[in-house]
């Protein structure tokens, strides 16, 4: 069973993910009305769960800790660690 | 994983290219104490890093290092610009041209190729650490020997920059090394590696 934070997680990478792929699209195609629409769709779907993710899990980058909570950016675990993967 | 902001870290404007300039700070892209070597160490160091607070500077120094790299890039391409065959044969730029006209490619100063050799991945925090300590000392130095040959201020300032934080960086791993010390047993820091033998009860 996923929990609350875990599907979160899984839909702010895919979301950031697709992100990456339209980017790379774009930079070769950078009139194409389809894939900016595209694009910009994303760009809306990721920006809400980024700031749903960090105001539930800390930061995703370091210039945007809420330092209300002190510096939250070091906390445990670290990306390339289990426990942030499971 | 990593974004890419769009901007140097701190400006890059030369007005004059000099080739014979750009091949010393060559030093700095490709060559054992320079930034591409740094930022590989950090970066490849820090999964071996049981404290969190190590864990962030290795990751925070290691991006700030690419950042850096980005510099020397950027220092480089503008000394190379517009060049002339006379110009390139009159700053001993030909060996460079000759393999790679004006695009950047790591290597040292004489033109070795960037390994990885030039840095280590102990696997053993208060190793590392050392390590990393002296790597900014030797890249201070490096910037302070490019300093003592360059007259141009255009260059001169990037550079300055680039030393400068040569020393925070110094500083910063200073701190890091103690924050592993202050994990271990005082009376013997090497009874067991803390990123890999189990903790003792």
């Amino acid at each position: 069973m996923m929990g609350e934070k875990e599907l979160l997680f899984k839909k702010l990478q895919a979301a950031s993910f697709a992100l990456d792929d339209i980017k790379l699209f774009l930079d070769s195609h950078p009139n194409d009305r389809g894939a900016l629409e595209c694009f910009c769709k994303y760009q809306k779907i990721y920006m809400e769960l980024r700031d749903e993710y960090e105001s539930k899990c800390g930061a995703l980058m370091a210039n945007r800790v809420d330092t209300n909570k002190g510096w939250t950016w070091i906390e445990n675990p670290w990306p390339w660690e289990l426990e942030a993967n499971r | 994983m990593w974004q890419y902001d769009k901007k140097l870290q701190y400006p890059v404007k030369i007005e004059r290219p000099n080739p014979a300039t750009a091949k010393i700070i060559m030093a700095q892209l490709g060559g054992p104490d320079g930034e591409l070597a740094a930022s590989m160490r950090y970066l490849s160091q820090r999964y071996a890093m049981p404290h969190k607070e190590v864990k962030g500077m290795l990751t925070d120094i290691g991006t700030e290092e690419l950042a850096h790299l980005e510099m020397i890039s950027a220092i480089l391409h503008q000394l190379t610009r517009n060049m002339t065959p006379e110009e390139i044969k009159k700053a001993g730029f030909s060996d460079y041209f000759v393999n790679h006209t004006a695009g950047i490619w790591p290597s040292n100063s004489s033109g070795e190729p960037f390994t990885s050799a030039y840095f280590q991945s102990k696997g053993d925090p208060i190793t590392d650490l050392t390590e990393d300590m002296a790597a900014e000392q030797k890249a201070r130095t490096t910037y302070d020997n490019i300093l003592r040959l360059v007259d141009d201020p255009d260059i001169r300032e990037p550079i300055k920059f680039l030393r400068e934080r040569e020393i925070v960086h110094f500083q910063r791993f200073g701190e890091s090394l103690r924050t592993v010390q202050d994990h271990l047993d005082s009376k013997n820091f090497y009874a067991f590696n803390p990123a890999f033998d189990k903790k003792q009860k």
